[in-house]
């Protein structure tokens, strides 16, 4: 084993090869934070350059810019409310109105610094552990996916605010709704498409999501033209910004969660990180002594459970992909075909046939976030200026760029196009005061609870008693069912308490 | 804010109500006998709709939460503001224009356009910064896109 | 005037002379309808690699992928037939006309040159005992309906499954048909043991066959898969099935022929090169080549296949 990663480190610790995981690191950084062009564009653009390149040389490159993409999703999360990925849409809930009250510094911190801690420790586990947490991600049936979806919905209720819960769910139907139109995987037929077969391929995640969020956004901010007054001001102190990592290690027991939690819903096929930022933002909100701060900006582990739960998750879908060959994600689905490019079968024999290669991953992972840590003390005061530029300026070039990057995902108009109408959508939620962050969530779990349920049935011929008889999906299930119900209860009798002593 | 809601209720339930009829048209899978093809579909718009009109009950009978901020003329207003609706309408022209025109020169039109009308004050100065940024933001996109990920633009 | 008129025919005609000689005088878009990292991206990416060299100009992967495809194919059905957009597609196109998914086929195309092909075959779970054609008979023999297969309903796998099924003489109804999209998920519900009998790519299965986590059943093919030299093929055992994935290239309809020859003689030397074929062998594809008349005959043939199990087993029916 050994002999192996000094194999792997070899490979790894060429000079050019390091050099190639910086450029992939800043370039995925910078293509990240921008709004409009996501993680997926940059690594579905970077795999088919890397063809051409040598295997020992083109894994590393992939993996900076995979780390560096993924994370730099929460600059434009943070400072201008516009996710670049669904991974960072939690990050909006807390970020973006922290960022808001002059606090932009301390939010990024808080974001930089949990998330390349999460993502270390998910690197561990991806060392340590691989193998074992490999077998964890084998005994999901569809049954534990069609719980776990269950569960990622009822987590919906924890992220509205008091009183609009029901709505958050209506919102989510929007997107569960929006996620039938097209073909119908299973039963191969075409559903709500009203005759149009641009319709057929359903609509995509990334559009909808950047639609829904920078539209209504970018319309709003046009009221700020010409007004500096209610520009963010933000004084940049880099001390400042190293301070807030002594805040972040003084909230372990929420880093340890998200982490946790990030890793397991990394692990498992088809979930990853646009999933785990929301579960981890809605447990740190169900453990937080002050639930009613959450959402505010006030708390520095409302901000810092996504960030680390998302980060987790990109080691936790490293391990099926590399032990099992499955995909974790849309990205790991594209870095898997790098693999296979190569002459590399990523499965259960790739320990054994490619040992140096595992390594290589390894290696580069962690070294890809030490420098995604080291870029970002250099990138963080450059988008910060980036910020205070004036709104006309900003609003056609991120519009620009949404449009453009809409149409890189799949070399289609049609894309575009679904992000003026999910921005449309938006604008009449936002205006509606609905939060669009359940419509994403319902577009995401949509398909997947469908698979998941017709082959839970077709396996179980019919029968639901699976879903219950199974230890996991029971389990699951269970404290789905007990997070919906005790909360209002709990709730009521603190209230209570609170009122008897007075 | 409670005309607001009912107006979100509504669209919401005829859309969700649309999407139901439709769902009745699709046919059974013979292939397999334990799932349908209407299950799924009609267990989520099921659900949607019994959501839709417990909200709209909720907004009708209960008193409206005391946070009553913005009356509806202001959120009409809010919502329709000159600049707003200028950049959507921008924004949908320049759509439109990308296949006659063709993307670089739409873009760069729509950028240059953009920036001009949102200033507040027109001036040469602005004009000359506004078509800089326009010609800057070109170079970026075409050199990052097409010249180092050798992507396709539209 | 007259004389005016003659030199412009002239130069037009001169010009449409240079233009056709100079075919392709900017990069070729081949579109791949499906996402990329999946076999069909890998196969046309590799096979554009092999391309260089023997057609000046360079040729770009653009995928579009959506609705089985669909998405795709229909944008290079209605593109400009200049020769400059191409496709890359396999039999799934067809199974959308014959199914009533998609109301056209490769008649809807001007084919260019058949090359590259992917061997599919049936695979099964380790734990289910199976390991060849005449067990999986005995087994479901002795309990019809325990047994299942997961297939994308209408889809590539379905129409392998229903292919094979058919010749080893399986009947349908004793096999319960799961309906389940992707290669990986089809695989992964074998090896947790939730589902039996898995219709895949050969290179696919590859990894899970040599860790001992699946059992080859059937290669559908006429030669053993260099990449599984051990697993025999169901023509060895009794049931000759033969559904490779063939990927064609197929140009616009009204694509002039003298381009679709240029691009074909290109396509053709391209496959038949042995540097390519052992660059596609590491990906467990063959080549098959073939262009003109012959390709037509081929295309034909395959459709009235694929048309035949959709007759047969009733998946028509139910389409419109």
């Amino acid at each position: 084993m050994y002999d192996l990663m000094l194999q792997g480190a070899a490979h790894v610790f060429q000079p050019w090869t390091l050099f190639a995981i910086f450029c992939g690191v800043t370039g995925g950084l910078v293509i990240g934070s921008i709004p409009g062009l996501t993680s997926t564009m940059a690594i579905a653009l970077m795999v088919p350059l890397t063809y051409a390149m040598e295997i020992e040389f083109a894994i590393p490159l992939l993996m900076g810019v995979y780390c560096g993409a993924i994370s730099g999703g929460l600059v434009g999360a943070i400072l201008l409310n516009i996710p670049g990925t669904p991974a960072s849409a939690g990050t909006c809930l807390d970020g973006y109105p922290m960022a808001a009250k002059g606090q932009a510094t301390r939010a990024l911190g808080l974001a930089v610094y949990s998330s390349m801690i999460g993502g270390v420790l998910s690197g561990l586990a991806l060392v340590l552990i691989a193998p074992t947490l490999a077998k964890v991600a084998l005994s999901f049936g569809p049954w534990e996916y069609f719980a776990l979806v269950v569960f990622t919905f009822t987590c919906i209720s924890a992220m509205s605010s008091k009183g609009r819960a029901v709505k958050a769910f209506m919102a989510a139907f929007i997107g569960l709704a929006l996620a039938l139109v097209g073909l119908d995987e299973a039963s191969g037929q075409t559903r709500l498409t009203f005759g149009f077969t641009a319709f057929e391929s359903g609509f995509y995640e990334l559009p909808a999501l950047i639609g829904l969020y920078a539209i209504p956004q970018l319309l709003a901010d046009t009221d700020d033209i010409g007004r500096s007054a209610t520009m963010i001001k933000i004084n940049y102190k880099l001390r400042e910004f190293m301070g807030t990592f002594r805040e972040v290690m003084s909230r372990k027991r929420d880093l340890g969660r998200s982490t946790f939690l990030g890793i397991v819903i990394g692990i498992l096929p088809g979930v990853g990180p646009g999933l785990s930022n929301i579960v981890a933002y809605s447990q740190a909100k169900r453990a937080s002594s002050q639930p009613e701060k959450f959402g505010t900006g006030e708390l520095p582990e409302s901000v810092m459970s996504p960030e680390a739960a998302n980060n987790a998750s990109m080691g936790g879908a490293l391990i099926p992909m590399l032990t099992l060959g499955i995909p974790g994600d849309a990205s790991t689905l594209m870095m898997l075909g790098a693999f296979m490019l190569h002459g590399i079968d990523p499965g259960p024999l790739l320990f054994r046939d490619h040992g140096d290669i595992v390594w290589v991953v390894f290696i580069a992972f962690f070294v890809a976030f030490a420098f995604c840590t080291l870029v970002y003390h250099f990138f963080i005061p450059l988008t910060v200026k980036a910020i205070s530029v004036p709104r006309q300026y900003v609003i056609p070039v991120l519009l620009i760029l949404c449009t453009v990057g809409c149409y890189a995902l799949n070399n289609r108009m049609f894309d575009v196009y679904c992000f003026l109408g999910f921005g449309l959508l938006g604008y009449f939620l936002h205006i509606a005061r609905v939060p669009v962050l359940p419509v994403i969530l319902g577009l995401i779990l949509g398909p997947m609870a469908e698979e998941q349920l017709s082959l839970a049935l077709a396996f179980g011929q019919g029968s639901v008693l699976p879903f219950v008889t199974r230890p996991i999906s029971g389990t699951i299930l269970l404290i789905s069912i007990l997070s919906l119900v005790l909360p209002p209860i709990l709730g009521r009798r603190r209230r209570r308490k609170a009122v008897e002593p007075a | 804010m409670r005309t607001i809601d009912l107006i979100f209720s509504g669209v919401y339930l005829t859309v969700l109500l649309i999407a139901f009829t439709q769902i009745g048209d699709l046919r059974e899978i013979s292939a397999a006998s334990f799932t349908s093809a209407k299950l799924f579909p009609q267990l989520v718009l099921g659900l949607g709709l019994v959501m839709g009109v417990i909200e709209t009950l909720r907004t009708l009978f209960l008193p409206s939460p005391a946070d009553e901020g913005i009356g509806f003329r202001q959120t009409l207003a809010m919502t329709f503001r000159p600049r707003r609706m200028l950049l959507l309408a921008l924004f949908v022209i320049y759509l439109a224009a990308i296949k006659p025109l063709g993307f670089l020169i739409a873009t760069g039109i729509f950028c240059f356009a953009t920036i001009a009308l949102l200033t507040p004050r027109v001036t040469p100065v602005s004009l000359v910064i506004a078509a800089l940024v326009s010609v800057c933001t070109l170079a970026l996109i075409y050199q990052l896109l097409v010249v180092y990920l050798q992507a396709f633009l539209p | 005037m007259k004389f005016s008129s003659y030199a412009l025919a002239a130069a037009v005609s001169a010009l449409a002379a240079t233009s056709a000689l100079a075919f392709p005088d900017k990069p070729i878009e081949l579109v791949v309808p499906f996402s990329p990292g999946g076999g069909s991206d890998v196969s046309a990416r590799v096979f554009a690699q092999c391309l260089e060299g023997q057609i000046d100009q360079k040729v770009l992967i653009k995928n579009i992928e959506g609705a089985r495809g669909k998405i795709g194919e229909v944008e290079v059905r209605d593109a400009r037939p200049d020769g400059y957009k191409l496709l890359w597609a396999h039999q799934g196109m067809d199974m959308g006309l014959a199914t009533g998914r998609s109301d056209y086929n490769y008649t809807a195309f001007k084919p260019v040159a058949s090359t590259v092909a992917m061997n599919y075959g049936i695979f099964a779970g380790a734990n289910s005992g199976i390991d060849g054609v005449e067990s999986l008979k005995s087994k479901v023999s002795e309990n019809p309906g325990s047994y299942t297969i997961g297939t994308a309903l209408n889809g590539f796998s379905h129409f392998a499954a229903l292919d094979f099924l058919e010749q080893a003489g399986v009947s349908v109804d004793d096999v319960r048909t799961i309906p389940m999209s992707g290669d990986k998920n089809r695989i992964v519900a074998a090896i947790q043991g939730n589902l039996t009998l898995v219709p895949t790519a050969v290179g696919a299965a590859a990894p899970y066959v040599d860790s001992g986590d699946m059992k080859p059943v059937a290669v559908l093919s006429a030669d053993r898969d260099p990449r599984l030299g051990d697993a025999q093929t169901g023509q060895e055992q009794g049931a000759d099935s033969q559904f490779a994935m063939y990927f064609t290239t197929y140009a616009p309809k009204d694509t002039p022929q003298e381009a679709i020859d240029t691009l074909a003689d290109a396509w053709i030397a391209a496959a038949e090169d042995p540097a390519c074929q052992e660059k596609l062998g590491k990906q467990s594809m063959t080549v098959v080549p073939a262009k003109g008349t012959e390709l037509d005959d081929v295309l034909a043939k395959r459709y009235a296949r694929i048309e035949e199990l959709a007759d047969k087993f009733n998946l028509t029916s139910e389409g419109n």
